[in-house]
């Protein structure tokens, strides 16, 4: 039931929600093939600049591929396709 | 007993009567507190059949163990009664220094009776309580009645509860608040206040709360303390509950437009990161707080300029998207009106968005909504609608002052299918449909429509489970949920502080601390399971069935369409499959009546069993 979240055009679409916000609000980034995240990590590090991989690898980072959350433990086996839509977020709890 | 005073109030409005009674060791042991004990009170003096707002229906005031102690985020208190808007278990949460002060001036709790001939607050103070004349006070906003009542008392410090006018006006919506901000906000309770001519509750204490291990607890506190200010609670800190909206509406499950869909086309614009940015004036704490995530905003320009109020993700998202709202300005003015004169954020939003869509289908004409142009998106008829429907003003505040559900008994034509309610209290600020394990948890609650009973959202929103199907599985994901947040909720400790807690051995730590209960895990959460069949039970003997676990029509009829979500619905086998599923979890019948067997396990009355 979940509508097909593709960018096009071979790019992925990130945006960075609370204090990601100090990387921007979004960038498209153009990927050659599927990423693994770590690699999404490295690419956005050189795009919006140092410090990006370490807010990234704090543990209260909620990372979300296209319409869902994907859990910590599963980040090793994510991947990212061009088209994708991603985003990083602040740990999601309740409220 | 450690933890607990062991004594409470009861106080009885008609014949203006006051006595202390103890509170016995096997009720502190078999509820542990706050939810607990406001379970066991309703079953053991409402009867069936009681009028909501007679004097025969009881609200009651009750503290956890933890109230008053070191124990980080625990003044905590919560208030229940039979409830005017669902005709069920009635009770809210509310964070603030009621608790602690109410502890610290020796009771546990306090359980109201009757009705007061004339309008009238209570005041305990230090081991005595007495009943004031509160005249005039009636018609004062909450926030008027505290500072007056801490003028007339000559004591700043002094916490007080309250309604407001909605309140007086009986409407099921009317909330409870104190210290301005904090609110007991579901259920109508500030109804049940009103109809008992009870304005206040006023509270000043100085003792102190006796644990049974006071070392161990100041260690554990301090390293909760650290806890509290590291990564679990950084959103909570920063950004406040409304950091949910951009990431709700990337997941698609932000409801906007009367929950017709799940995400919002101006969502940045009522995104917690641009309220930060544009509207937020401080940020506060609750007393034993070191979270502090309470955003206060403070509208600097226009009509409401100097408008001030706290605003947290539910107020903001349906009072805003839910409406079709963009401003931030009046949703903060809206939700200022809410507090004020004393009705729920959450009923409130819904049903002004439920009278929208019935605007725009049509059903409502100009002269029913008093020529207001409530179409959604219109901030200005949002704020109007609001200040209406809190002072039955007006043939539109006749209409929705009592909620989207006898809002839409009372119009018809159809517009029962899209108001937005489960056991006629308004759904929070979760999508149903691309939220299913969710919807079976909100719509299951005891008390109607909640989303705090048992964090069946997590699984969903984490992808560990098909958000957009259920199966017979997910009772045990609700059933697990309900009974540590039972524990949670009867300590009573903030759930913004849940993830400090690595797992629930530290929940039966802590109890041992305070309590000196030494209970295993399992212990603890057969508590928890008896803490909510308690309540279950006493919806039962208000004639609860199957039929009020159900999500509202909209949810089975409508596919959902948005930027995420593609046709989504609920399929109506699947949601039976996961009802029955979650009762054969309970031991409930297909009626979701527990059955006979359970009740004495648990040791409850098996009477209503089957």
């Amino acid at each position: 039931m979940a509508a097909q979240m593709k960018t096009g055009e071979g790019l992925v679409r990130v945006e960075f929600f609370g204090p990601f916000r100090e990387f921007g609000h979004r960038v498209d980034l153009t990927v050659p093939s599927e990423v693994s995240f770590e690699e999404l990590v490295s690419l956005l590090e050189e795009r919006v600049g140092p410090g990006f991989a370490d807010r990234a690898a704090r543990r209260n980072t909620t990372f979300i591929l296209d319409s869902r959350i994907v859990p910590p433990q599963a980040l090793g086996e994510v991947r990212v396709c061009p088209g994708d839509r991603a985003a990083f977020a602040l740990l999601v709890g309740g409220g | 007993m450690k933890g607990y005073t062991g004594k409470y109030l009861r106080v009885d409005l008609t014949t203006g009567d006051i006595r202390t009674e103890r509170l016995p060791e096997e009720v502190a042991r078999k509820y542990l507190g706050g939810y607990g004990f406001v379970g066991w009170t309703l079953y053991e003096e409402v009867p069936a059949g009681t009028d909501p707002l007679s004097p025969e229906n009881v609200v009651c005031l009750w503290t956890g163990p933890v109230a008053g102690t070191p124990v980080p985020v625990s003044s905590k208190y919560i208030m229940g009664a039979l409830s005017p808007a669902t005709g069920f278990i009635g009770f809210g949460i509310a964070s603030g220094g009621i608790a602690s002060e109410l502890k610290a001036a020796g009771f546990d709790g306090i359980v109201v009776t009757g009705k007061a001939p004339s309008p009238q607050y209570i005041l305990v103070q230090n081991g005595r309580a007495e009943l004031r004349d509160a005249s005039d006070l009636w018609g004062k906003t909450t926030w008027e009645t505290e500072e007056l009542i801490r003028e007339e008392l000559s004591d700043d410090e002094v916490r007080v509860s309250s309604i407001g006018p909605a309140g007086e006006l009986l409407s099921v919506l009317a909330n409870v608040t104190n210290d301005r901000n904090r609110q007991v906000g579901r259920s109508g309770i500030g109804c049940v206040m009103g109809s008992k001519n009870l304005k206040a509750i006023a509270i000043r204490g100085t003792g102190d709360v006796e644990v049974a291990d006071l070392d161990g607890l100041m260690e554990f506190s301090r390293d909760l303390y650290k806890r509290c200010r590291g990564p679990a609670t950084e959103k909570y800190r920063v950004f406040g509950t409304p950091a949910n909206m951009l990431v709700h509406n990337r997941l698609g499950c932000l409801p906007s437009y009367n929950f017709q869909k799940g995400t919002f086309e101006k969502v940045e614009d009522v995104s917690g990161e641009r309220m930060l940015e544009t509207m937020v004036k401080k940020i506060t704490a609750c007393p034993s707080c070191p979270i502090a995530c309470d955003h206060i905003n403070e509208v600097k320009e226009g009509p409401w300029a100097g408008t001030v109020s706290s605003m947290d993700y539910e107020s903001l998202e349906l009072l805003g998207p839910n409406c079709g709202v963009s401003d931030l300005n009046a949703i903060t003015k809206a939700v200022e009106l809410c507090d004020t004169l004393g009705i729920d954020t959450i009923s409130a939003g819904v049903t002004v968005s439920w009278a929208m869509e019935a605007f725009e289908r049509g059903l409502l004409t100009s002269e029913d909504v008093d020529g207001l142009d409530l179409r959604f998106g219109n901030g200005e008829a949002m704020v109007e609608a609001v200040r209406r429907m809190s002072l039955r003003e007006g043939n539109l505040g006749a209409l929705i002052a009592d909620g989207s559900a006898r809002a839409a008994e009372k119009l018809g034509k159809g517009s029962e299918k899209f108001a937005m309610v489960n056991k006629k209290l308004e759904w929070g600020a979760y999508s149903l449909r691309p939220l299913q394990t969710a919807t079976l948890g909100f719509a299951t609650s005891v008390r109607g429509a909640c989303y705090l009973r048992s964090g069946s959202y997590q699984p969903d929103v984490k992808g560990t489970v098909d958000r957009y199907h259920l199966d017979s599985s997910r009772g045990k994901v609700v059933f697990e949920g309900e009974n540590l947040y039972a524990i949670i909720d009867s300590l009573i400790i903030c759930k913004f502080t849940r993830g400090i807690y690595k797992d629930n051995t530290e929940f039966t730590k802590l109890i041992k601390l305070v309590t000196g209960f030494d209970w295993s895990v399992e212990e603890m959460i057969k508590t928890g399971e008896r803490i909510h069949n308690q309540a279950k039970l006493f919806n039962v003997r208000f004639g609860a069935k199957r039929a009020d676990d159900y999500p509202p029509p909209r949810a089975f009829e409508e596919k959902l369409y948005d930027d995420v979500s593609d046709g989504a619905i609920i399929i109506r086998a699947e949601y039976d499959e996961a009802l029955s599923g979650y009762y054969e979890e309970r031991r409930w019948d297909e009626e979701g009546i527990p059955t006979k067997a359970l009740l004495e396990e648990l040791g409850l009355d098996a009477t209503l069993g089957v």
